[in-house]
């Protein structure tokens, strides 16, 4: 095990040489550029989930399978379409991610008490106005969990996705740390994805989930 | 101007015969009048408020509303629930405005309808408030007001104050007749709740159940504001509870074992039979 001093050392180093902020930044557009894709498309899915009932019995276990293969495994597969290129890592962050997005949508919307449909029904609520009005704020807690964990599936694409692929970013300079036998730098690193997926979970989602529970009453 | 119900039946499942919860109801309900269904559970009271609402579709028959026929959730009925189904993400302003909000009517004169009925119902002040910082008594109160904003004719109440304590129900009760008077809506309330029936309606319609039909109407020719505790209103719940005894003990019979009769437990006993008990 390395040192703390010495971690804290080499963090400091790689901040100076500027390294560490170009691949934070290269890494973070990469991970947003991903994890937008996979919302867009996450959300179009669980739309299709509900409107179409046979896409949900048909697809439905496929897409739950889907959920639950690692994004790894899709790297030789975005190797093969994309080549070594930024494209495969941003498809391998937002292959990820788009599933438990979808999911979520999908539940979350099924879960609604149907007593909000109704009075919004006697309200003269339809169409794209009761999808933004009621469907999407009723089941907005359970997607706000889906996009949170979707988030963590997108940070897990991105490093795999680095490390294989070897663009400039937060993955590479672990796996240069490894090749190096540098395991400080291995530290350093862990310590820097850790803290900013700390740091993004408290400021955004936990604001926008306590808002949420607080608006509903939950605590 | 007025809410016929025309030859409305409902049936559960496949076989028609197995499950039918409404037997060819008519009814007509005038402009204005306030109309209370009573009914053992079961009767189909609340299902025939929501085939009025257009929230549930008819086995057969049509629901007819100024000489138009109802085919499905409507702006022009507007309903409160048991529960009171407000939307826990908006504000108490932003729910009364919902309504207003869909039919796409602007923004100030949105806000200056919401305030009015906000403030029929004594709740101005918590307009800022979410919902879940209200009380139950307080929750009916926005969902009538939400409901009464929307502006329709006809009001249809399904138990909606069932799930509150007796003071608040007897409070509301009491603003519910003056809110009727002031609006001149027309109402429509389901209620398991006699006294609240007698103490509300210009009709009383009594339903029975298995089949669930209409069994007998009460005029109730009072004055008002009424209040559950006068003798006159006591006078009609006795009448009614006559009327609905039997239909209780049926419902009871089918839920209960075999050995239990309504006489022999004295659940409604007859003012005749106790020999002057609490004189």
């Amino acid at each position: 095990m390395p040192s703390p001093i010495s971690v804290f050392l080499l963090i400091v180093r790689l901040f100076k040489t500027k390294t560490l902020i170009y691949a934070i930044l290269s890494s973070m557009r990469r991970l947003v550029i991903g994890y937008l894709i996979s919302i867009v498309i996450g959300f179009f899915v669980g739309f299709l989930m509900i409107h179409f009932k046979y896409i949900e019995e048909n697809f439905g276990s496929l897409i739950l399978g889907l959920q639950t293969l690692p994004n790894l495994a899709w790297i030789p597969f975005a190797i093969l379409w994309f080549g070594y290129s930024e494209s495969s890592i941003i498809f391998v962050i937002a292959i990820g991610s788009i599933f438990s997005i979808s999911l979520a949508v999908d539940s979350g919307i099924k879960n609604i008490n149907p007593i909000y449909l109704k009075a919004a029904k006697t309200m003269g609520a339809k169409g794209y106005k009761l999808y933004s009005n009621v469907i999407i704020p009723a089941a907005l807690p359970s997607i706000v969990s889906g996009l949170k964990e979707g988030w963590a599936f997108a940070w897990r694409g991105l490093i795999s996705g680095e490390m294989l692929v070897s663009a400039t970013g937060l993955g590479q300079i672990l796996s240069k740390g490894k090749d190096a036998s540098n395991i400080s730098q291995v530290v350093a690193v862990m310590l820097i994805i850790l803290s900013l997926g700390l740091i993004i979970d408290k400021f955004v989602f936990g604001r926008i989930e306590r808002s949420i529970r607080c608006r509903w009453g939950l605590m | 101007m007025s809410l016929i119900v025309e030859n409305i039946s409902k049936s559960f499942g496949f076989n028609s015969k197995a499950n039918l919860v409404l037997d060819n109801v008519n009814l007509l309900i005038n402009k204005g009048e306030f109309v209370c269904l009573v009914g053992p559970s079961g009767c189909g009271k609340s299902t025939l408020l929501n085939i009025i609402a257009g929230l549930e579709s008819a086995s057969c028959g049509r629901i007819i509303l100024n000489g138009s026929v109802v085919k499905d959730a409507g702006i022009d009925r507007a309903v409160v629930f048991q529960e009171s189904a407000l939307f826990p993400w908006l504000t108490v302003m932003d729910n009364v405005e919902f309504g207003m909000k869909m039919a796409g009517i602007e923004k100030e004169e949105r806000k200056r309808k919401a305030m009015k009925y906000l403030k029929m119902v004594h709740l101005a002040k918590f307009r800022d408030s979410y919902i879940h910082q209200l009380s139950g008594g307080m929750r009916q109160r926005v969902a009538l007001a939400r409901a009464l904003a929307i502006d329709s004719q006809v009001l249809l109440m399904d138990e909606p104050f069932s799930a509150l304590d007796s003071q608040t129900r007897d409070i509301l009760q009491m603003e519910l007749q003056r809110i009727w008077m002031d609006t001149k809506r027309t109402i429509v309330f389901v209620t398991h709740n006699i006294e609240e029936a007698v103490v509300l309606a210009d009709r009383v319609i009594v339903m029975s159940a298995n089949p669930g039909k209409i069994k007998k109407e009460f005029k109730i020719e009072l004055s008002r504001p009424r209040r559950p505790e006068s003798p006159d209103v006591i006078y009609y719940v006795r009448k009614i509870t006559d009327e609905l005894k039997e239909e209780v003990e049926k419902v009871a019979k089918a839920e209960y074992d075999s050995d239990w009769s309504i006489e022999k437990d004295l659940f409604l006993s007859n003012a005749d039979s106790d020999m002057g008990i609490g004189l």
